[in-house]
Parts: C-alpha cells; sequence; structure tokens
C-alpha cells in the first residue's frame, strides 16, 4: 500500500435482482441474461469485464460540477444485445443515483457506448472521448456519453503523427486526455504500453483543426496492460495498471513523478479505474472484483491521498570498512511496495545493549532515493547490532 | 581481496534464468539495482541487504547495458553497424520506446559513455570476453585492453570509470577508460552469481549463488606484506629511507593500512612509529644508524588486519 489508503467502500455497489418470476420477460420480448439470473445468480446486473484496453470499456470518472464520481459500463443484462448503465457516487464513494440504460437506449444507447473509447474529464472539468465510428474525438455528455454537438470536436485521423493503424481504423484509441487550456492531447492506443502526446500549435485555447497539432513525444507507462487513466490538472494525469500500479505523470514535461501501487493488489481483480477527485484532492480508485457465488457485486471504491507510503525499510549496511576508532558511515533505505524511495520519512538508528561503541546520528530524515545515512564509531573491536526504526506519520 | 562489509540474510527469489542472463545493473536514482524479470516474476529492485520489490511485471529486457550517470539503456540492432539506444526511464524502470541515438555498436556486456564519445565492450574469441574494447559513437575501434577473466558485465563506475565484473570467476577490475589504466584489479572472497557496482556508494554489490546479497568495499584486503627496502643501505651517522609494499592476495596494492615500525637492538632510531601506505600500498619511513656503536639490529614491521 504505497499510496496512503484514506477509506473504502465494500461493495460499492448494489445489483438490481432478478424479477419474479423466472424466466422474466422484458417488454419487447427480451429476456433477461439466463447467466445472470440463473440459480444461483439471483441478480440482473453484472459489471463486464472489458477494461480500457480494449476498443471500449468501462469509464470511470469524478464529475467536479456533480462533486460525483460516475461510472458507465457495458452491461449482459439482456438478450439479445447489451445495455449502459451509468452508476454515480458521492465524494465518499456512497452510491446515490444509478441509471440502466434500459429499454429506451436498448440500440441507440449501447451502439453510442460501444462506438466510445473510454471517456475521461479534461479541462474545464468536461468529458471528452473518441467516437470510432465516426472517427471523432471530442466532448460527450456525462449523462450519456453522446458526442456534444456544438462541442469541441476534431477528425483525430488528420491529426500528424497519428499511428497509421489507428488513422485506418484497425487500431483504436482507448484513452484520450485533453487539455484544451495549454493545448495537449494525451493519447493511449490500444496494446500500446505508453502515451502519446501532441501539442496545439495554433496559438490560444486549443481549437478543432487537426492540422495544428504537433506530436510532443511519448512515455513509457507499463509492460502490463494499462487499466485506466485519470486527469489531474492542466500538468498532471494518473494511470494504473495491470497489477495494481499507480503512476503519477507530467504529460507537458513527459516525466514521471510519483510510481506506486494500490493497497493489496489481488489476482483475482479484474481490472482497476481511477478518478481524480479535483475537489478534495485525492484518488478514487475501482476495483472490479468478480462477483460473488449468487452474481453480488464485490467491487470496491477507495480512496487515496497521492502521496507514496513507507512500505519496507533496508537493514542498515556499511559503506566503509569497519574499523576500530574510524566513523563509520550505513545506509539505509525506505520504500513503498513498488519500491520506489520514500524521501522525508524520519528514521533513527539504535544501537542495541550491550554496546561499547556510539551513534554518532540521533535521526536521519530520508533523501530522494528513500535513502538514510547514520554514523557508528566502536572505540575498541567489538560485535554490535544496529537496527534502525523508520517514524510513520498520519496522512494527515 | 576486497574487503566484505556486509552478508545478507534475506534469500531473493531468483527468476528462472541462468547467472549469464540474469542483467543485474546498478541504478543511481534508485539507489539500488535492477534485476531483470520474467514473465512468472516480474522486474525487481534489489537493495544491498536483499529486500526485494518487484516494481513491474514480467519485463524481460535482455538487451540492455549500462549508461554513464549510472542508468540503463536499452539497445536494438536496426541493421548492420547501426544500433538503436533507448532512454531509461527511473521511475517505472522501462525503456522509452523512442530511440534517444544511434550508434555503430552496441551489444551485450557494452557501456555506454556519450560526454567521452565511447562504447566500452568486453568481448574476446568466440565465447570469450576477456577484451575492453573501445569503440567511438560510430562503431570505429579506437584501443582494447586484455585480462585474464571473462567479464561478465561493464558498468559505469565514476566518471570516466568502469567496472568490469567476472563474478563466477570472483573478479573485479576498476578501469578508468579515459586513461586507459586499471585503477584495481582484485578479488572477492567467492565467486558469486552476478554482480554490480554499487555507483551511489562506491560498492560491490553480489547476488551469491544461494541468492543472498553480499556488499564488498573496494579496499583491498591485506594478504601480503613486501620485503623493506633501505635507501641508501643502513650505516653508522646516516639515514635510510624505508619503503615497503603492502599488497592483497593478487598482487593488487592496498592503500590506506596502517603500518607499524619497530626496532629490536637499541641501536639506531625510526623517525616515527607508524605510517600508512599511499595509493601504491606504499609505506614510508626514515631510519637513523647508530650514533654510538654499530651492530645489527631487527626491523619488525606489521600490519593489523
Amino acid at each position: 500500500m504505497a499510496l496512503w489508503p484514506l477509506h473504502s467502500v465494500s461493495p460499492c455497489m448494489t445489483y438490481e435482482h432478478c424479477s419474479d418470476p423466472w424466466p422474466y420477460t422484458a417488454p419487447f420480448g427480451l429476456t433477461f441474461n439466463h447467466n445472470l439470473c440463473e440459480p444461483p445468480r439471483e441478480y440482473a446486473v453484472t459489471l463486464s469485464e472489458t477494461y480500457s484496453g480494449a476498443r471500449y470499456g468501462n469509464s470511470f470518472f469524478y464529475l467536479p460540477r456533480l462533486d460525483r464520481y460516475l461510472l458507465f459500463h457495458v452491461s449482459h443484462a439482456r438478450w439479445i444485445n447489451w445495455e449502459m448503465g451509468r452508476w454515480s457516487f458521492n465524494g465518499e464513494g456512497v452510491e446515490d443515483k444509478t441509471y440502466r440504460g434500459g429499454v429506451s437506449l436498448f440500440f441507440f444507447g449501447t451502439l453510442k457506448f460501444q462506438r466510445r473509447s473510454n471517456v475521461e474529464v479534461g479541462s474545464y472539468g468536461k468529458v471528452y472521448g473518441v467516437d470510432h465510428w465516426i472517427k471523432q474525438m471530442g466532448e460527450v455528455s456525462a449523462s450519456n456519453l453522446s458526442i456534444v454537438t456544438d462541442g469541441w470536436h476534431l477528425d483525430y485521423r488528420q491529426i500528424p503523427g497519428m499511428p497509421a493503424g489507428v488513422v485506418s481504423g484497425l487500431v483504436y484509441i482507448t484513452h484520450c486526455i485533453v487539455n484544451r487550456e495549454d493545448g495537449y492531447l494525451v493519447l493511449r492506443v490500444a496494446n500500446e504500453n505508453r502515451l502519446r502526446v501532441w501539442k496545439w500549435t495554433g496559438g490560444g485555447v486549443m481549437g478543432q483543426d487537426p492540422e495544428q497539432f504537433e506530436y510532443f513525444g511519448d512515455l513509457p507507462i507499463s509492460s502490463g496492460q494499462v487499466h485506466d487513466l485519470a486527469y489531474e490538472d492542466r500538468r498532471h494525469l494518473w494511470v494504473v495498471t495491470e497489477g495494481g500500479y499507480l503512476i503519477k505523470i507530467n504529460y507537458q514535461r513527459l516525466r514521471v513523478e510519483v510510481f506506486s501501487r494500490i493497497a493489496d493488489p489481488d489476482p483475482e481483480d479484474l481490472a482497476y479505474y481511477l478518478a481524480w477527485d479535483q475537489r478534495r484532492g485525492r484518488l478514487g480508485l475501482l476495483r472490479h472484483k468478480p462477483d460473488a457465488e449468487n452474481g453480488a457485486c464485490r467491487c470496491t471504491l477507495e480512496f487515496y491521498r497521492p502521496v507514496p507510503k513507507m512500505e519496507a525499510l533496508t537493514e542498515p549496511v556499511p559503506i566503509e570498512p569497519l574499523r576500530a576508532g574510524q566513523r563509520i558511515p550505513f545506509v539505509w533505505q525506505v520504500t513503498g511496495d513498488a519500491g520506489e524511495g520514500i524521501s522525508g520519512c524520519l528514521t533513527k538508528p539504535e544501537l542495541v545493549e550491550p554496546a561499547t561503541g556510539r551513534l554518532r546520528t540521533a535521526a536521519v530524515v530520508t533523501g530522494r532515493s528513500g535513502e538514510a545515512l547514520g554514523e557508528y564509531q566502536a572505540a575498541t573491536p567489538a560485535t554490535e547490532t544496529l537496527q534502525v526504526t523508520a517514524e510513520i506519520k498520519d496522512s494527515g | 581481496m576486497l574487503e566484505l562489509l556486509f552478508t545478507g540474510t534475506k534469500v531473493i527469489d531468483l527468476p528462472a534464468l541462468s547467472w549469464a542472463n540474469m542483467r543485474f545493473y546498478w541504478v543511481r536514482d534508485w539507489e539500488a539495482a535492477h534485476l531483470r524479470g520474467t514473465a512468472a516474476n516480474g522486474a525487481r529492485r534489489i537493495f544491498r541487504d536483499g529486500t526485494e520489490i518487484q516494481y513491474t511485471r514480467g519485463i524481460n529486457e535482455a538487451s540492455i547495458g549500462s549508461r554513464a550517470g549510472g542508468s540503463l539503456v536499452k539497445y536494438q540492432q536496426v541493421s548492420v553497424g547501426v544500433y538503436n539506444l533507448f532512454a531509461f526511464e527511473p521511475f517505472t524502470g522501462l525503456f522509452h520506446l523512442t530511440p534517444f541515438r544511434t550508434v555503430g555498436l552496441f551489444t551485450l556486456r557494452c557501456l555506454l559513455d556519450e560526454e567521452a564519445g565511447l562504447v566500452l565492450r568486453a568481448t574476446g574469441t568466440g565465447a570469450s570476453s576477456n577484451v575492453l574494447r573501445a569503440y567511438d559513437l560510430d562503431g570505429e575501434v579506437l584501443w582494447s585492453e586484455t585480462f585474464a577473466w571473462n567479464f561478465q558485465s561493464v558498468q559505469w563506475a565514476a566518471p570516466g570509470r568502469a567496472a568490469l565484473l567476472a563474478p563466477g570467476a570472483g573478479r573485479v577490475v576498476l578501469f578508468d577508460y579515459l586513461n586507459r589504466e586499471a585503477v584495481l584489479e582484485s578479488s572477492i572472497v567467492e565467486p558469486a552469481g552476478t554482480a554490480c557496482w554499487d555507483s551511489n556508494r562506491g560498492l560491490v554489490v553480489a547476488i551469491m549463488l544461494d541468492g543472498t546479497t553480499r556488499v564488498w568495499h573496494p579496499t583491498p584486503v591485506p594478504a601480503l606484506l613486501g620485503q623493506v627496502s633501505f635507501t641508501p643501505d643502513p650505516a653508522q651517522h646516516q639515514g635510510s629511507r624505508l619503503t615497503v609494499q603492502l599488497t592483497g592476495d593478487v598482487g593488487e596494492p592496498c592503500p590506506g593500512w596502517w603500518v607499524k615500525w619497530r626496532l629490536v637492538g637499541d641501536k639506531g632510531e625510526l623517525e616515527k612509529p607508524h605510517s600508512r601506505t599511499d595509493a601504491a600500498g606504499v609505506a614510508r619511513n626514515y631510519y637513523f644508524g647508530p650514533e654510538l656503536e654499530s651492530g645489527a639490529e631487527i626491523l619488525i614491521c606489521e600490519v593489523e588486519v
């Protein structure tokens, strides 16, 4: 748990029960998915197992103007097609409003959704996504993911430097982060483990002429699957990958600023979805876990303060030859559970009694790589034990 | 023999790779080493005490080398005499996907120093790798030095210096590649599985065959105190300069050790009772011949290890 976990809600969603009597037939002759409602499963909803590595996927983001976390998902509830659902959670992760696409959105909503990349909040608190059908990238509605007709949009195929596979339609853009204020466009393409960044060169706020973009560069982000991205602000975004690794990226400088991990990643976790709460300055993480045996939801919504947390303390290792009378420097390190150095952590070396030598260092604060250096001095040849403790402060 | 500083007790869960394919390199930004991962066992950071933390899943980069400054570089051959080099991203431990430069040669056991305009490579005839060869960035050979051991890796140690590591033979060479001279040629206590040069603190960190770590300081442990030399020969009413060289088990000089001098015979005098060995492992003193009577006396010279 290398980031500070604040609290979690588990399960964070309550699925709708199957209606009686079984088999239930919905309007227009549609039936519930037998795989859902057939005993012992008793729920009519489940999250699809499509994370954002696919052409389309579940979308999770925080919408500042509503102060809500929103989850859009594909449900396999009804034969013969899928439907879209929207879940809403308040700032503390409590589910407060659920909307199922239902019959009225059966075809239209489903199709719209399947055309969409994973949508994300971007600049001006608006939601942006990619429509693979009409080859447009632009602002989408936070209520049903439809393209906002008078909103910002462009034909992404005409952006210079766009991978050939995307232009030809063989490869999909799975995520887009749009910062119109500073003119940065960050894309992640299916099956790529990098982020690609373009810069708007037309001056002012990002416009709609795709030819005015210039390829800015790329950044490797994972050796495994990328599960989700989250826009933080005009400089930063977060990435969560397979294995629960969290990466904070400054996309204006193409550099990683935080590398960490979620609490207790579990091999059975199906996917992770990430959202940045712009009001509270914290990360919301939706952990998609397999349903329970009776089909009940086991997903959790977890909140993290974006500060790495200490997880391991290495043993003190001398870095100079041990000589009686000499001051011997020892080094130890404080790390998170992704191996990242934890700086600013107070550590205290102490000699285990009985001891004849003396410590020349009372307490040390760890440096950039989580390293701390203390000194020990022995008056005479001796065998002694040096141990180190680290103080973990509350995340505040 | 280098001086052993630390013997770890933690046992590293080694990937299912041969030692030669392990890829154990120090990363200065981490103050820890990178150990190559496999699909079953992701890449890890290895700390000096043997603490291991997986930092990514299944990274399986075999084509990597060392880069001046204490970083790594990934290489990929594009065509004959054209190699793309990819920079290392220290936070995530991944390699950039766009090459940062092209060089004429970069293979296994190479070190890139762009500032010096060099690629150093441990190579040799057939499967051997006992020749350190320097190339310019276009791949032209500049010079070669031959050693007695096959090196497993060439790693950046400090500005202008490369560590040549042959952990299987238990040998370490610190080589000044700007002046083309070995600064240190020594051994570690016993053969290790793989080793790297800790460029933060100037140490050798090795993973032993049993999976534990050991850390050595590049100070050779004395094995032999040579013959004391008098210049000129000792005589009554005359001063003589004394020198003695302290060396390790493979003949390497041992600097920084205190040599104790004493006379048995009570005739002449010594300038000082102890002196410290210099960079060549030589300790110096002065002997003043007797004023009153001549005769034999014994000079005893000792080092406390």
